[in-house]
């Protein structure tokens, strides 16, 4: 009974401090959009799919050692040299753990406290055949993923995608992002794309 | 073109490395002229292949081709041409790579390019049954053209033996050749901001000429709507912003929008 209870506690607790070094990193990455991007104020309510960066990380992983000019499927963003801190063994626990999570969970108004986002449900919107408010259209919204932590809780794996409600037209600023914690604050050092396909 | 086995097909003309332009006027007969950028760009846009592409897209591309100063060559020749000039570029009608996308260009090889035109924005699926114009189509089709070019440039830099292919084009320079490019927006795009907006605008009044130039540059701007050049330029709520986007969406969903009437001709 007792093995049980501390086994249940340190469950409670692990879980604790996952969802608590997440919502670290999704605040982190807000507040650096945020200044670049001022007027963004929605956040998309589904997140977009949680292993995404680690499929574009992966790939650019595999690709790594593929002559700048020949065919590679995914590239850093930055330039020679690159860093590659998440190996082939790690992405594949990290696949394996993130790929039994709920994907149907939607961000909730407390996972942005504090960060003067409103939510927001495009797709119901679009689908429900009504004009798009003047407050919204045109409006610079964020669809932003769950984040994967890595096992040593050093890096983390986002995607977003920057987009403007409404505008059938515009060009939307998808990435996947690898962000590290330094001291305490998680920083982006590292964004990743499709070198072979532009709109 | 080239096939597979390397060796061109009967009529075509093919860009050798020397220099010249070649046409293979029978089985073992080859006539050459100096290959001039401009009959290089000619000789892409003659082999532009749109078999794949719905009538309403292929109207609007042929009538870009027939341009008498700024038709299709004209975007490829504007800032030079890639040395060996040997590239493929196709373009379709077809399911873009993001749901949202117009349209794309991707490169499908060393030197291959391919361009897809979104079916539901052509045929109006997406847009309850309201077609574009052929403005709004020639516009993505400029635009798609000019990223075919870029990944041109890159092909000749990295595998044409082209040192000089990004010389005259300086955030593609600062990326690929300086290493030390800044801006926040893809390079492509920042380019095309730097240098291609003036030549997009020329393009449509070319294509529908008796509009005022605010109009050919709105919609030339408008395909830069969402970076961050662009919303620098034109900050949310300000009176520029609005004004393009509404002739744009004017042009894009054949309908009025705000004081923008649609001033193109959907294929309806």
């Amino acid at each position: 009974m007792k093995i049980n209870i501390c086994i249940v506690c340190s469950f409670i607790l692990v879980s604790c401090s996952t969802s608590k070094i997440e919502n670290q990193v999704v605040h982190d990455f807000i507040k650096e959009q945020l200044l670049i991007r001022p007027n963004c104020r929605y956040v998309e309510k589904q997140p977009v799919k949680r292993l995404l960066p680690l499929e574009f990380y992966e790939k650019a992983f595999e690709d790594r050692n593929i002559r700048l000019g020949d065919m590679a499927r995914v590239i850093p963003n930055s330039y020679p040299p690159f860093k590659w801190p998440v190996d082939s063994i790690e992405i594949q626990k990290l696949k394996e753990k993130y790929e039994k999570e709920n994907t149907k969970q939607l961000w909730k108004k407390e996972d942005f406290h504090g960060l003067n986002l409103k939510l927001v449900n495009s797709k119901k919107i679009e689908k429900s055949g009504n004009p798009i408010s003047d407050k919204l259209y045109g409006s610079e919204t964020l669809a932003v993923s769950k984040p994967i932590i890595t096992t040593d809780k050093k890096y983390a794996f986002l995607f977003f995608r920057i987009f403007n409600f409404g505008i059938s037209f515009g060009h939307t600023t998808d990435k996947p992002i690898l962000m590290k914690n330094l001291n305490g604050k998680w920083k982006t050092i590292e964004t990743y794309y499709d070198p072979n396909i532009i709109n | 073109m080239i096939a597979a086995n390397g060796h061109p097909h009967f009529n075509e003309k093919v860009l050798i490395w020397d220099g010249f332009l070649d046409t293979l006027e029978g089985t073992n007969t080859w006539t050459g002229v100096p290959a001039t950028k401009m009959l290089i760009a000619q000789a892409i846009e003659d082999n532009i292949d749109d078999s794949e592409l719905d009538p309403c897209t292929k109207g609007v591309l042929d009538k870009l081709k027939l341009l008498s100063q700024n038709d299709i060559a004209s975007i490829f020749e504007k800032f030079g041409l890639p040395t060996n000039s040997t590239y493929n570029l196709k373009i379709i009608s077809g399911i873009t790579n993001s749901p949202v996308a117009l349209a794309d260009t991707r490169k499908i090889s060393k030197n291959n390019y391919l361009i897809t035109m979104s079916n539901a924005f052509i045929n109006g699926t997406s847009n309850n049954l309201n077609r574009p114009t052929d403005l709004s189509i020639a516009l993505l089709l400029i635009h798609e053209l000019i990223h075919a070019h870029f990944f041109a440039l890159y092909d000749d830099f990295y595998n044409n033996g082209n040192v000089c292919a990004y010389d005259q084009y300086d955030c593609l320079y600062e990326n690929y050749v300086t290493k030390n490019y800044s801006g926040t927006s893809d390079v492509q795009h920042a380019q095309m901001f730097d240098n291609y907006i003036p030549k997009i605008a020329a393009v449509l009044e070319e294509f529908k000429p008796g509009l005022t130039s605010q109009y050919y540059e709105d919609l030339a701007i408008s395909s830069m709507y969402g970076l961050q050049y662009y919303n620098d330029k034109y900050p949310a709520g300000s009176a520029a912003r609005v004004r393009i986007e509404n002739n744009r969406l004017a042009e894009d969903n054949n309908t009025t929008r705000g004081a923008a009437t649609p001033k193109g001709t959907s294929c309806n």
